[in-house]
């Protein structure tokens, strides 16, 4: 009897649910928030994918003419050398563009003529909206959940049926971020609906693998602010406190932690200056010239000691450099004596320095390393800090899903570096080869280039990419987790008068 | 059924709301419960719906203790509040099904919440209106609705008459009466001791937080009420 | 009344003197009583904003992003004048050839594109640009520069509007609105009244943070102002008072047109969103549609198969013929780099063009331009740099009496006059129509 109890209780309060979220649902709907959402969200949307498939296109067009202009310049140039320098080879326009604009590689960062205007105005995409816009508009829906009934005198009307707070605040959850994610999730169709129009676009399926986990990491950050707003709610007693609670926290993680966290991290772990690098540099550098010169001295005072007139002869030719390098080594072609003991001489000079000089690139080899170590401890530390915003772990999440992001171009510079070690071997090979049919040739002459390694570009793999990805993920579901159970909190204690 | 047992209610600040309090409201009566702001009316409301725990004693509905169960308790209560504002965007009709699904009713057909609607006094084409064009008097006459097609025996109200105009609130009374002959118990606070004379059969005087007289219909039907409320008052500021 | 009307059949010059100076004088009165109402309705307002919650979390939060802002970019500054000194010493045998100039202080303010301005040019069949990286952070190119002008363009904009929005349908909802019309005090004072108490509590708080900023960083020794740096920044400050204005107004305006404060608020927002990053954005990425421009991959691609052409051909011909190699790539890259220069001149004028409907745009044009790190300070700074690689090329006398590279950042004169001055009226014009909008809109209003 207890458990036919229970279960009736529990298909009551699942009944309550589907009444509070169906209400909820159609309550939103019925909003001007959801109508300018949608509107917002479909424009805008549709408007930039729009666009970037344009610039997609254009891209792809620009990246065959880059590549056909090596080829045109190797079938003019065939050489052997002209094949190394050409081998740098030409990233093509990711997959994902026309969604979500990636990081510029290095290069263009160090060309005279270039464009800053996305300095000063970031591009718009997909990565942008959900972002910003769904964000606020998350907040939106959700920041007078709470206070709005309060103040409307519907809460008490709620709460006074047998209904548990529970499953009033599921109902809310659940039928406000459904009315939230129509819009979005009607834009995103739409928008992919008009990539794949475009015949040049072809997508895998890795590539839809990709889009379907993209859209889940969005409807995670969604329902994270949707969350927050929800718990802000529940911590308020007015919707015009609770909005501006939400605002400010929004601020504090989409725009201030991804912000401060480098910096943080630069005071916490301090490099020093590249001034100060150099300086240093150049110390051990006097300070083994130095010690050299010192040693250099006990040796000469050896020779002088040892081979007494002799010694004296050479250094009468002049002081020690070029001028009597040459004059000795003419006196040595004749002088058999004079010979093994400029020998001797070089020999021990050679042994008395060695040391310092090795000591000195160990040295130096060794501050580069300290700071290449402080440095990755520097970012990594301020990857951390910046994960503390769902802003930076949605960002590190799509990019590296997408491979638009640092990890791509880190990709890319692996396997153009493979290709380029290929190429350097067949060249070499190649060369040897001519050289064999004919021993005239020099490093200039034409050959036969026809047979060369082709430069073949491949993506990461999904479950390599989604590994990398899983931590940043983890942090936005931890994040809801936490809200969801701070709003439960917070309402529980609400005082509904 | 509904008893309050020596219920107390003192807030954090200090402040005394309730100062144990004993009185029960029986099937078919109305109990009005009358006295200043702060008396400690809308407090006890609070408490029967569990908005706020009292300090000491209890109340019950139909014997369900209101905070110990209060899940239990309300699903023998409805509750009229003072100008709620209900949901704008939706019509009467959607209104009143959320409501009565909520309270237990599922599978309600359009006609019978038009019926209910209709009972209460709301013209046709209020039933369709949505109700950010309603006057306060088409609401208050909703939240009747409301608490009706919930159909529980006992009903809270709180300040239901402030606000209304005379023809409005005759209707209302009317609506109360039909529902003490079905045998209701219904508690109701308010202010307008004009309406209480008119409709109570028991009234309690309450004064910060003590119920300082419980009268019987017969004591005032042909007496002056108010005179009654000053004198009560009155004797219980000298009372020690 | 038969005393009017005696009155008004012998009208004698001097009545009617005296009746022009009663008018004028009874004119005079009710303005200055209006002005006294103004002073109470500013007065109360003030007050009301000070004690309210929104002031208060506007103000913290504010403050706190100013001056983290102001401090984070000037350590910023710091590690830029490092990395001048360093480009400086390798670049500064006498004579060296390079060009570079020191980062500018107002950077801190407005980081704009000093980054690229600061880097060392050096002449060549192509010209060699190189830059030392002090941060070796790679998160820093992930997220966006945390100037002043980004808090006030992004950050403060919303605030304003936040202020605003309510202050019109949230008096409506409150009945308090009600009860301030059924005095004597006329719709056009109330209005105006609010408007000034209004931005006044708003703008106080945050000139104060932003001075005290100012102040600390000024203060130190390793920043530099000339007279021409204060000047620039005081227009910089003036036109972002401008600029909030702009939105504080517009903010008041939906206040005006909307009945309900939650309405009121979805307006503002979405409203803020459209101005201040997707008009700006999206217009951008809009112009690099409309314009045919190649990509920098592609000019650099371009270069270097234009320099290895000439190398190449190096080895085939006699050295006769070195020269006239020489003279054909360098013209080759001339030619690619003018074409380039010529579409990217393009480029921007239809950017500016389409973006600046939306205050934050023409804003950030502004700002960047008068503080010497926007794109006009970078376009000046590239002809200077070529024409003192092409001294430098043709110098027939010894190296060392190779003269430096000078150059001077425009004057706050010359940025206005080369279009400053248009995104300056823009700003002015849309807070004008802007501020007339809601007074109009808000005597129309309907306060039942």
């Amino acid at each position: 009897m207890l458990k036919a109890t229970n279960a009736r209780e529990i298909a009551g309060s699942l009944r309550s649910l589907k009444v509070v979220a169906a209400r909820e649902f159609l309550d939103n709907l019925l909003n001007l928030r959801f109508i300018t959402g949608l509107v917002l969200c479909l424009v805008v949307t549709v408007a930039c994918i729009v666009i970037l498939a344009h610039n997609y296109r254009s891209e792809l067009a620009d990246y065959s003419r880059r590549v056909n202009m090596q080829d045109d310049f190797l079938s003019h140039y065939a050489t052997g050398d002209a094949l190394v320098v050409t081998n740098r080879q030409q990233k093509p326009p990711e997959r994902f563009r026309p969604l979500i604009v990636g990081i510029p590689p290095d290069e263009t960062l160090k060309s005279f003529d270039d464009n800053p205007l996305p300095i000063l105005f970031p591009p718009l995409d997909f990565l942008f909206i959900v972002t910003i816009i769904m964000s606020v508009l998350a907040l939106l829906f959700s920041y007078d959940a709470v206070t709005g009934e309060r103040q409307r005198g519907t809460l008490r009307l709620v709460i006074s049926n047998s209904i548990s707070r529970t499953t009033m605040l599921l109902g809310k959850f659940i039928g406000g971020t459904a009315s939230l994610l129509i819009p979005f999730i009607l834009a995103l169709v739409v928008g992919v609906l008009y990539i794949n129009l475009n015949p040049n676009i072809q997508w895998t399926a890795s590539a839809w693998a990709e889009l379907g986990l993209l859209a889940v990491a969005s409807i995670t950050f969604v329902t994270l602010f949707y969350l927050l707003g929800l718990m802000v709610s529940t911590f308020s007693r007015y919707s015009a406190v609770s909005i501006l609670n939400c605002l400010f926290v929004w601020v504090l993680l989409i725009l201030a932690i991804p912000n401060l966290a480098p910096y943080i991290s630069a005071q916490v772990y301090h490099i020093p200056s590249i001034n100060e690098m150099e300086r240093r540099f150049e110390e051990m550098e006097r300070d083994s010239l130095k010690l050299a010169g010192q040693r250099n001295a006990e040796v000469t005072k050896d020779f002088q000691r040892r081979y007494g007139k002799l010694f004296a002869e050479l250094e009468a030719m002049g002081d020690a450099g070029s001028g009597r390098q040459k004059a000795a080594q003419q006196r040595a072609a004749t002088d058999p004596e004079l010979r093994a003991m400029l020998e001797a001489f070089r020999d021990a000079q050679r042994q008395a320095t060695k040391p310092i000089f090795d000591a000195r690139t160990e040295a130096e080899k060794r501050l580069r390393q300290d700071l290449e170590t402080q440095a990755a401890r520097q970012t990594r530390l301020a990857k951390v800090l910046a994960c503390l915003s769902p802003l930076a772990d949605f960002t590190y999440v799509a990019r590296d899903l997408t491979g638009t992001g640092l990890r791509a171009l880190e990709h890319f510079e692996r396997i153009s570096g493979r290709y380029q070690r290929e190429v350097r071997t067949y060249a070499a090979m190649k060369m040897q080869e001519e050289r064999q049919k004919d021993p005239t040739l020099g490093r200039d002459s034409l050959i036969d280039l026809s047979n060369r390694p082709r430069f073949a570009f491949a993506e990461e793999a999904l479950k390599d990419k989604l590994r990398q990805v899983l931590p940043c993920w983890g942090v936005l579901v931890a994040y809801n987790i936490v809200f969801f159970v701070a709003a439960f909190a917070g309402f529980m204690r609400y005082d509904v008068r | 059924m509904i008893q309050i047992n020596e219920l107390t209610k003192r807030y954090e600040d200090g402040v005394l709301a309730l100062d144990h309090v004993t009185y029960t409201i029986q099937p078919g009566e109305i109990f009005c419960l009358l006295g200043a702001n702060g008396a400690g009316k809308t407090t006890t409301v609070n408490i029967l719906l569990d908005f706020i725990r009292p300090t000491e004693g209890q109340a019950s509905i139909n014997g369900h203790d209101c905070n110990k169960f209060p899940l239990e308790a309300k699903k023998y209560v409805s509750y009229v509040s003072e100008n709620v504002q209900l949901y704008g965007m939706f019509t009467a009709r959607q209104n009143l099904r959320f409501f009565a699904e909520l309270g237990g009713r599922k599978d309600l057909k359009n006609q019978e919440l038009d019926n209910v609607m209709r009972s209460v006094g709301l013209p046709e084409k209020a039933l369709t209106m949505r109700l950010k064009n309603y006057s306060k008097g088409m609401r208050q006459k909703l939240g009747i609705a409301i608490a009706l097609i919930k159909d529980p025996p006992a009903i809270i109200m709180d300040e239901p008459t402030s606000g209304l105009d005379p023809k409005s609130a005759n209707e209302f009374l009317d609506q109360l009466r039909k529902l003490r002959e079905r045998g209701k118990a219904i508690l109701m606070t308010t202010h307008d001791i004009f309406r209480a004379k008119q409709i109570a059969d028991r009234v309690g005087i309450m004064k910060q937080g003590r119920l300082v007289a419980v009268r019987e219909r017969a004591d005032f039907r042909h007496a002056d009420l108010e005179e009654i409320y000053l004198t009560e008052m009155e004797a219980a500021e000298n009372a020690p | 009344m038969t005393c009017d009307k005696k009155a008004q059949k012998t009208m004698s010059p001097r009545s009617a003197g005296n009746a022009i100076a009663n008018s004028l004088s009874r004119y005079r009165l009710s303005i200055a009583r209006g002005l006294g109402t103004l002073d109470l309705i500013v007065a109360k307002e003030i007050r009301h904003n000070l004690f309210s919650y929104k002031f208060s979390i506007i103000t913290v939060l504010t403050t706190i992003l100013i001056l983290a802002s102001i401090l984070m970019m000037y350590r910023d500054y710091g590690l830029a004048r490092e990395n001048y000194e360093t480009l400086e010493r390798l670049s500064s045998t006498p004579g060296g050839g390079a060009a570079v100039i020191p980062p500018t202080p107002l950077s801190i303010f407005v980081k704009g594109l000093d980054d690229n301005l600061c880097r060392s040019y050096e002449g060549g069949v192509n010209i060699e640009v190189s830059r030392k990286q002090q941060s070796v952070n790679k998160v820093f190119r992930l997220f966006t520069t945390p100037d002043l002008l980004y808090v006030i363009k992004v950050v403060l904009s919303l605030c304003a509007m936040l202020f605003a929005f309510d202050m019109v349908c949230g008096e409506k909802e409150a009945g308090t609105l009600r009860q301030s019309l059924s005095s004597s005090l006329g719709r056009p004072f109330l209005i105006l009244g609010k408007w000034i108490g209004g931005f006044t509590s708003f703008i106080v708080p945050l000139f104060l943070a932003v001075l005290l900023g100012t102040a600390f960083v000024t203060l130190q020794p390793r920043v530099a102002m000339s007279p021409q740096d204060w000047a620039r920044l005081g227009l910089f400050l003036l036109s972002s008072v401008i600029y909030l204005a702009v939105f504080f107004s517009l903010g008041l305006l939906i206040s005006c047109l909307t009945h309900q404060a939650s309405s009121a608020l979805v307006v503002s927002l979405s409203v803020w969103t459209l101005l201040v990053f997707l008009i700006p954005n999206l217009g951008n990425i809009l112009a690099r549609e409309l314009v045919e421009i190649p990509t920098v991959q592609q000019l650099e691609v371009a270069h270097t198969y234009n320099v290895e052409r000439m190398m190449f051909e190096r080895q085939r011909v006699d050295r006769s013929e070195f020269p006239k190699l020489l003279a054909r790539a360098t013209a080759e890259s001339n030619q690619l780099a003018e074409d380039y220069r010529n579409r990217f001149n393009k480029l921007l004028a239809v950017s500016q063009n389409i973006t600046r409907i939306s205050p934050a745009a023409a804003f950030t044009f502004l700002a960047t331009d008068i503080m010497g790190t926007g794109v006009a300070e970078e376009r000046r700074l590239k002809s200077a740099v070529l024409q003192y690689i092409h001294t430098i090329g043709e110098w027939s006398g010894p190296k060392d009496s190779r003269p430096a590279f000078r150059y001077e950042r425009s004057a706050c004169r010359e940025t206005l006059a080369q279009g400053g001055l248009g995104n300056l009226l823009i700003l002015l014009l849309c807070g004008i129509l802007l501020g007339t909008g809601a007074y109009v809109a808000f005597l129309r209003y309907d306060v039942r």
